[in-house]
């Protein structure tokens, strides 16, 4: 293919590296940024570096957030004695999206991947057992139904229990291989209310 | 009624620019010389039916070279009469397979094995007796993956688990008990899923063994007595609730000498399935006819079993088997095919050609020639 526009390309390859974007998407995303006026691409490209700027980790539960620490960890409303144990921030939007779940949070970052050479240390797992020990009653895991999630349940099952508090995991409605992320709400809802004590 | 695939679509795949079959039921021959392009029809079939290729190739290699895609169609239809298009793709540089049942693209391949069952019969297949154990776990593996999805999903688990529980016995460098806490949950995943798969194998062998023997006995008669057993790589009692509890504590017991080897030397993936005949392990005792005959009778079997457990009757491939036969066996084998449903067949011998002419009633035959393939005119 011969290429008339060296800045296209550009554009074509930074949006092929976004994750679920195959290069015939990130073409036709090119060339609609082309088709857009010149107000309407800067004001996407500001909002790309307001995100980078103002968004950053909450010190307590490891969510992304504005304000630190996040509104979910300052909130009146929720239930501090219980905690539950997610993958990642988009973790937090799926079970927030039921309304059903009024405690709090923690984002762990990632998942146990030794194929990865993702270890314990690269996970918020010290900060977790900081938590744990204070004042909790109940820890929920909530990983993703997949040989990794279940090995970062039992990993971290055996570091908890020692604390003396109730650890649990979700029900095993998720069918296998769905990621929180993508289950709908009633799933989620129905794997949350039929917890498991570990 | 039964299953059947009843036209096939080539595109790309060796030396097949483009080739279509109308596939009856009965057998389907394929006549040609070697290299016509026979054996890869057989190819087509099994990525349609189970989403490899029978002789353990990677896809990749059999897209034509000068092609960016292999695309193959099939057209089945159930016992039931419904219609289903399976349409598969293979790039040739790199790219993921795509797979679609009728226009809906799968999501895993494992989606696809078990809806159209398979059994095939190839010379390559000479390793499952005479080969090494990782032959005849794959020969178990592929049966009971297709009557059982679950145990094709702990497969994939288990496989999984096993790289991940030897990615941390390299990354570790001394065996120390930071590595054991890590390894601990792979090792009570990897003993789960063990013991479920073990247990799985056993029963399936129990339950299929009456089907080998009834066709060993009808090609062979009695003077050849076969048995299998399954041999665990680790004497674990799977009766005991607490199995996977023994398992895992086998395998912490075991790892100064896995993390030694970087590996894994306990579980179902070095396990056997043991075969003998009159008493003697037949990898060592066990003459060419003899292996021949096992072989067919594994392969016969299995499709005796699989047309029991399964919804559909399983499609048949037998690649260039009759070729080296006597003609006693060929015999025997040209009587059970009427009753294995629709079988294709492949052979460059003219003898052949002939006798399932003669032999057999329902048929269609086909001559491939230089990756083209058409319908053979029956001398009248
Ligand atoms: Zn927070």
């Amino acid at each position: 293919m011969l290429s008339t526009s060296p800045s296209l390309d550009a554009l074509v390859a930074r949006f092929s590296r976004l994750p679920g974007i195959g290069r015939k998407t990130a073409q036709r995303l090119a060339l609609h940024i082309l088709k857009l006026g010149t107000e309407e691409v800067r004001a996407m490209a500001q909002a790309l570096l307001d995100v980078k700027e103002n968004v950053r980790e909450c010190s307590i539960c490891r969510n992304i957030t504005e304000e630190d620490p996040c509104a979910i960890c300052t909130s009146p409303k929720r239930e501090r004695r219980l905690i539950c144990v997610v993958e990642e921030s988009t973790d937090v939007l799926a079970i927030e999206r039921t309304n059903e779940y009024k405690g709090l949070y923690h984002v762990l970052g990632g998942r146990l991947s030794p194929l990865e050479g993702v270890g314990p240390d690269d996970l918020h797992i010290q900060s977790l057992l900081d938590r744990a020990a204070q004042g909790v009653e109940e820890i929920i895991l909530a990983m993703n139904p997949n040989v990794e999630g279940e090995a970062t349940t039992l990993y971290l099952a055996r570091l908890l229990k020692p604390l003396g508090l109730r650890v649990t995991r979700i029900a095993r409605g998720l069918p296998v291989g769905t990621d929180l992320e993508y289950a709908d709400n009633d799933t989620i809802s129905r794997a949350l209310e039929g917890r498991i004590a570990l | 009624m039964i299953m059947l695939l009843t036209r096939l679509r080539l595109r790309n795949i060796r030396n097949h620019r483009y080739s279509e079959l109308e596939c009856p039921p009965g057998v389907i021959l394929l006549w040609g010389e070697n290299g016509a392009g026979k054996t890869s029809v057989l190819e087509a079939v099994a990525m349609l039916c189970t989403a490899q290729t029978f002789a353990a190739v990677p896809e990749r290699s059999v897209v034509s070279r000068d092609a960016s895609e292999m695309e193959l169609g099939g057209e089945f239809c159930t016992h039931r009469g419904v219609r289903h298009e399976v349409v598969y793709r293979f790039p040739r540089d790199g790219g993921r397979r795509k797979i679609e049942i009728d226009g809906a693209p799968l999501t895993s391949a494992a989606d696809l094995i078990g809806r159209f069952p398979l059994v095939t019969l190839s010379p390559d297949h000479g390793a499952v007796t005479a080969g090494s154990p990782a032959e005849r776990r794959r020969f178990l593996d592929i049966v009971v993956s297709q009557v059982s999805h679950a145990y094709l999903l702990d497969l994939i688990e288990f496989r999984r688990i096993l790289r991940h529980r030897n990615a941390l016995l390299a990354a570790h460098e001394k065996l120390t008990g930071r590595l054991r806490t890590e390894l601990e949950p792979w090792d009570r995943a990897f003993a789960a899923a063990a013991v479920r798969i073990v247990r799985r194998r056993r029963s399936f062998i129990d339950a299929y063994r009456p089907y080998f023997l009834a066709v060993m006995r009808d090609i062979v008669g009695a003077r050849e007595v076969p048995e299998f057993r399954y041999r665990q790589s680790v004497e674990t009692d799977l009766e005991r609730e607490k199995a996977a509890d023994d398992l895992a504590a086998e395998l912490a017991a075991r790892l100064p000498s896995d993390h030694a080897r970087r590996s894994t030397m306990i579980g179902p993936h070095r396990d056997d399935l043991e075969m003998l005949v009159n008493g003697m392990d037949v990898r060592t005792h066990a003459s060419r006819g003899q292996h021949k005959t096992l072989l067919i009778s594994l392969k016969a079997g299995e499709w005796f079993f699989l047309n029991d457990h399964l919804d559909e009757r399983p499609v048949f491939l037998l690649d260039d088997v009759f070729s080296e036969l006597d003609d006693d066996r060929f015999g025997n084998i040209l009587r059970l095919i009427p009753l294995l449903g629709q079988t294709f067949v492949t052979t460059a011998n003219r003898t052949v050609l002939d006798r399932i002419t003669h032999e057999t009633t329902e048929r269609a035959l086909y001559q491939v020639e230089a990756g083209t393939v058409h319908r053979y005119m029956e001398a009248a």
